[in-house]
């Protein structure tokens, strides 16, 4: 098997935006360094739920390389933390956060079973 | 029976539909955010606009459909291309929707979706496909498992074009701001002259735009248009450009069928332009309305089903969204 690239090969960007290997290396890893920090707890009494809200959350990634994002549960508590220098970042990347997270509870609410 | 419920959110229009595996369209309800004349619709309003009314929508397209949810097998949704915002909040709740009601999802690019959906409303079986919509403007042909891009614009779609010109003269963007201008269109009688600029099989429109927006600006200065005339003079020049390079396609790949699609392809006007351009090539054009041509749910879930039903579903830890998702980047199992 030839190694060599075929000269009518279509080369496709085949990458998503925002999630290429330079991106991953620059990406924050750690809370520890931060100044600001934002946590926040939510208990969504079935710990499947949590698990459905976390693993519709988790998907799409931060688009900025300076937040830290990190989701944990215990049992039906969803517990969210994000951290960054930037007060006015966290502050935004929050927003943000709080837009879907009503939008994945709203749908939980409509056709979950309580 | 295969039902499949999808969702399309890319743009200003929010829209669920739900398709049967025969091609049955069961619902496809559609939510349109208008903004007021001069402006265009920014990202994350158009996603709190999406946000908040797509639960509403998926109720009443099931409605419509006489379906329960679980009679749905699978969820399709718009991965892209498209505005961020807007395509994260319509997956968000997709993925909620699948995990709930135990249903697979499948992610579906939305301009293979247009042509998919015009090949099923039309039986058109191998055209040259135009699609035009205000995020998207290309030439299409399909080749060995790709949907083949032949020409495009290098800048602006040719509906950015039409819809910043409608911002330029302030005219309402309801029910959109292209179909107002088709309206003042007609009554245009004469013929202003504007910078023309196809290169070879590619467009740009940024100059004509320019070109025209300083007509409208500079009144003081110049020969006085009236608004009918810019709007007819301008779908003149843009549509001819299209069936160019639709023309130059036909003819390199050896094809004597146009599909127009998208939401630019509901112009009646640009239907009769590739109508004489085909039909001096003996050749034969199909067309959408504007039900189907401008974006819609079930043209989602009729793509996420010819995807579906050869066994791709998407994992969910891999239902991401992305604003650049290139047409040709699809492997089309579904064709020979």
């Amino acid at each position: 098997m030839s190694t060599e690239k075929k000269e009518d090969d279509i080369i496709l960007d085949e990458d998503d935006d925002y999630s290429d290997e330079d991106d991953e290396n620059k990406k924050v890893k750690s809370a520890d360094n931060l100044l600001y920090k934002y946590s926040v707890d939510i208990d969504y009494k079935k710990e499947q739920y949590a698990k459905f809200i976390m693993n519709s959350l988790i998907v799409d990634k931060e688009i900025n390389l300076n937040i830290f994002r990190d989701f944990k549960i215990n049992n039906s508590v969803l517990t969210v933390l994000y951290a960054a220098n930037s007060a006015d970042e966290l502050r935004r990347s929050v927003n943000g956060f709080y837009d879907m997270l009503i939008m994945a509870s709203r749908t939980l609410n409509s056709y979950g079973t309580f | 029976m295969v039902y499949i419920m999808g969702f399309e959110g890319s743009a200003n229009k929010l829209g669920i539909g739900i398709v049967k595996d025969d091609g049955t369209i069961l619902s496809n309800i559609r939510h349109t955010f208008i903004t007021p004349p001069g402006e265009g619709f920014l990202p994350k309003d158009t996603a709190k606009h999406h946000r908040s009314f797509i639960l509403s929508l998926v109720e009443k397209s099931l409605e419509e459909s006489k379906l329960k949810p679980s009679d749905i097998d699978c969820l399709a949704y718009t991965k892209g291309p498209g505005m961020g915002p807007p395509l994260r909040s319509v997956a968000v709740t997709v993925r909620m929707l699948s995990q709930l009601w135990d249903r697979p999802i499948v992610a579906v690019n939305h301009c293979i979706a247009h042509i998919e959906m015009g090949r099923l409303i039309t039986g058109a079986v191998d055209p040259t496909i135009l699609y035009v919509s205000g995020g998207n403007t290309q030439v299409i042909s399909y080749s060995l498992k790709k949907y083949r891009i032949f020409g495009e614009t290098i800048d602006i779609a040719v509906g950015n074009c039409l819809d910043r010109f409608a911002r330029v003269i302030q005219i309402p963007n309801d029910p959109s701001p292209g179909y107002n201008i088709e309206q003042l269109a007609k009554k245009g009688k004469n013929l202003i002259e504007l910078p023309y600029i196809t290169k070879g099989m590619d467009v740009s429109f940024s100059g004509i735009l320019s070109s025209i927006e300083g007509m409208v600006k500079n009144k003081q200065n110049k020969t006085q248009h009236s608004v009918e005339d810019l709007c007819y003079s301008l779908q003149e020049h843009l549509f001819s450009m299209l069936v160019e390079t639709a023309e130059r396609a036909l003819a390199h790949c050896g094809q004597n069928e146009v599909l127009a699609v998208g939401g630019v392809g509901c112009n009646q006007r640009l239907q009769e332009m590739i109508q004489q351009m085909i039909s001096q090539r003996n050749g034969k054009s199909f067309a959408i309305d504007e039900r189907y041509c401008i974006d819609n749910g079930a043209m989602i879930a009729w793509a996420g089903y010819l995807i579906f039903k050869n066994g791709t579903t998407t994992p969910l830890s891999q239902t991401t969204t992305t604003q650049r998702f290139r047409t040709d980047q699809v492997d089309v199992t579904w064709r020979d």
